[in-house]
């Protein structure tokens, strides 16, 4: 079957460029909503000196950090919806071009398909360790998680961290759509422990017949 | 978005190839798809409609690897298929970048396959070469 897929590729830095992209604009279309602005019509060519949303907001800068809807439900939500959507074509995406080599069958192979091909597809890396209570809980952690490993902030330990946690919705929003897909109802939640280390933590609907390899 | 990005992005690229000096807008148009469109997209759009007077040209995108499993629904919004362009990311992406250049250019779409189009044609304006300018406070 794999043939059927063609394999294409573009540079990394594109991908992280626009990856990198998406929580200033996530952040400038909340704030967009807020004030009600409404989309002019006539095509605006960007320029150097053009307000993206606020007067300091220029392109090249990281002014929109600094708003006060980074940390707003609305833009959390925005980035993890972008990752689910994503997630979900995906699943698609990598079980039809790895039909042959991936069975799942419980939800632990479910798991080990996210932490190994997803993440390996994604990040070009496995997830660093998989642990589970048995009962629906699953703890996946990334030792380096390659995203926000170049964040840094000139202010404070802080700002970086809530930065980061917004990055992280969209990881976040991946797994949950990838999980969705594949029949698995999951709450996904990013937690960072030691920089750049990042652990998410899965909550699955506890089996009730009993998870025959746990 | 495609603005932020095509200003970062040049600096990769003039890292990665140590690019020198375009003499004119037309070896610019050729670094553009030869070297710029194949280092990041692994495409060589083509070079076409080149104006008289060297101002503007055309890129001609045979494979666009942003709308790989694109298709715009069918819907009864007039808007999404006479208002949408999905890939605008690279007019910004391009305009970006060539400003930092000093090259300060219109970018905008004239056809676009996905919309059903026979290609994909991104047409660039050079509207004026920028003077050098030394950053404020280190003269």
């Amino acid at each position: 079957m794999a043939e059927f897929v063609e394999e294409r590729s573009v540079n990394r830095t594109c991908l992280s460029l626009l990856v990198q992209e998406l929580v200033p604009t996530a952040i400038r279309t909340t704030q967009n909503r807020y004030y009600s602005q409404e989309p002019t019509d006539d095509e605006i060519q960007t320029r150097i000196e053009t307000q993206l949303s606020t007067p300091l907001d220029l392109p090249g800068t990281t002014a929109v950090f600094g708003s006060e809807y980074l940390l707003s439900d609305d833009t959390a939500y925005r980035v993890e919806s972008y990752g689910y959507n994503l997630g979900m074509r995906l699943a698609e995406y990598l079980m039809y071009s790895r039909a042959a080599e991936v069975k799942l069958v419980v939800k632990l192979d479910v798991m080990k398909f996210v932490c190994r091909d997803l993440w390996k597809m994604l990040y070009g890396k496995q997830m660093d360790s998989l642990r589970t209570n048995h009962r629906g809980m699953f703890v996946l952690i990334d030792n380096n998680f390659r995203p926000i490993a170049n964040l840094s902030s000139p202010n404070s330990p802080a700002e970086l961290m809530s930065v980061a946690k917004v990055y992280l919705q969209l990881p976040c929003g991946v797994i949950r759509g990838v999980l969705r897909s594949l029949g698995i109802e999951a709450n996904v939640s990013a937690e960072i422990k030691l920089f750049p280390a990042v652990e998410f933590s899965l909550e699955t609907p506890e089996d009730k017949t009993g998870d025959k390899t746990a | 978005m495609g603005y932020n990005i095509g200003m970062r992005l040049i600096e990769e690229f003039l890292a990665k190839t140590g690019a020198q000096r375009c003499e004119s807008f037309r070896e610019t148009a050729d670094m553009i798809s030869k070297v710029g469109f194949k280092m990041f997209l692994n495409t060589v759009p083509q070079i076409e409609n080149f104006s008289s007077d060297g101002t503007s040209f055309s890129l001609i995108l045979t494979e666009n690897p942003l709308a790989e499993f694109v298709e715009l629904p069918l819907t009864q919004y007039p808007k999404i298929h006479k208002e949408l362009w999905y890939s605008q990311l690279y007019c910004g992406v391009l305009r970006g970048a060539l400003q930092m250049v000093q090259l300060d250019t219109d970018v905008y779409f004239v056809r676009d396959s996905i919309r059903g189009d026979d290609k994909t044609e991104i047409r660039l304006k050079l509207n004026k070469v920028l003077k050098d300018e030394i950053p404020a406070g280190e003269d």
